[in-house]
């Protein structure tokens, strides 16, 4: 048991009446994946993140502790396949589950989520969208690399990547 | 221009004047010379390239705050590059004397940047006297996922392109001034070079030498 793990459980059983009723709130339509939140990591640093629509500002802690103690996980995950797209979810913790995609300089792109209902056919077209996001994020992560102005590890300012991103997310689904 | 004596340029300057030509023709021509020598030419990655004039520019921009003395760095590297360029572009190419600055410009955008860039950019915005054009380029090789941080407002990324030019034309006895009018980094919608003709340099003899 990781420590980031107590500390975020101590954190949630502050509001667990809270978390119940916007649970129900946030019912996920067919295809659409209650996302909270996206993060991409550089070899050191968190170069980029992004609270996507089903996010809470409130929870937005709790969110980032799990995605960072997925970090552990996806290192692990990284040596088992020469795939980008890590498959399926790097890392679950009660109902949130974290999805990674490992980009060529070795950048990592989490994705924070809702669990999604048991269903084979669900979870395979939330899977491929999934993928498909974090390809198209793939592409504009690697413009923003091959620009001299980059610098390594740099935080991530432009706004149009940002709005490109939400813009992405939309059309997936995700949040 | 000082080109190597050819049956084509004893022809041009015999006969009538270049200017009589139709335009269109000698656009085509040159295009289609340019478009031979390019052929010819060994070439490089356009990301290569394109990526180290980028680390280039953002090494100079880290080692010299002002962006002003970044701009005039990067406009007299293209003058020493264009003092030599204009040899291998003269040799490879074997263009004829030029009958005016009109034909200058238009060899410059049809067979020198093809050469080079293979881009070919758009020759217009004649002043009256003929001496002063914009070069057009649609899309800049040099300028391919770049984006300009706030701390680099007013870096002209293209100043070498300038310089380039300046120092090429200098060489063949045309004094010129270039600068670039709008940058599609900056927002506009395409990167556009101003040539002005100041003068034709004259041959200059020696001080020390004397009539005997």
């Amino acid at each position: 048991p990781r420590p980031q793990r107590a500390a975020a459980a101590a954190a949630e059983a502050s509001a667990p009446a809270e978390r119940g009723r916007t649970c129900c709130a946030r019912m996920a339509a067919p295809g659409r994946v209650p996302a909270l939140a996206v993060v991409i990591v550089g070899r050191n640093e968190l170069v980029y993140e992004r609270r996507l629509a089903a996010g809470r500002e409130e929870q937005a802690h709790v969110h980032q502790f799990v995605l960072h103690s997925a970090l552990d996980m996806v290192e692990e995950k990284v040596w088992a396949t020469t795939a980008m797209a890590l498959s399926p979810h790097v890392d679950e913790f009660n109902e949130f589950q974290v999805r990674a995609w490992v980009a060529a300089d070795g950048a990592r792109f989490l994705l924070l989520h809702e669990k999604v209902a048991d269903d084979l056919a669900k979870r395979t077209r939330t899977e491929d969208n999934i993928r498909s996001f974090f390809e198209e994020v793939n592409e504009l992560y690697t413009k923003i690399v091959l620009n001299p102005f980059y610098e390594v590890d740099a935080k991530i300012t432009s706004p149009s990547f940002d709005r490109r991103v939400a813009a992405l997310a939309a059309k997936w689904g995700l949040g | 221009w000082r080109a190597p004596a050819s049956k084509q340029s004893e022809r041009s300057a015999r006969g009538r004047p270049a200017s009589a030509a139709a335009p269109s023709t000698m656009q085509n021509r040159y295009t289609r010379l340019g478009e031979t020598c390019y052929g010819k030419l060994d070439k490089i990655s356009a990301e290569l390239f394109t990526l180290t004039y980028g680390a280039l520019v953002a090494d100079l921009v880290r080692n010299y705050k002002d962006v002003d003395e970044v701009n005039g760095k990067l406009e007299q590297m293209g003058y020493n590059i264009g003092l030599r360029l204009i040899d291998e572009f003269l040799a490879k190419s074997g263009v004829p004397r030029c009958g005016s600055f009109r034909e200058s410009a238009e060899i410059i955008s049809r067979v020198g940047f093809k050469m080079f860039l293979n881009v070919t950019p758009e020759v217009g915005n004649w002043n009256e006297q003929g001496t002063s054009c914009t070069f057009a380029l649609e899309d800049n090789p040099l300028e391919d996922f770049v984006e300009l941080p706030s701390s680099a407002k007013g870096l002209k990324y293209c100043n070498l392109l300038c310089g380039v030019l300046r120092g090429a034309l200098e060489s063949v006895h045309l004094a010129v001034e270039s600068e670039i009018v709008s940058d599609a980094l900056m927002g506009d919608a395409r990167t556009e070079i101003r040539l002005t003709l100041k003068h034709i340099i004259e041959d200059q003899t020696n001080e020390d030498y004397h009539d005997e």
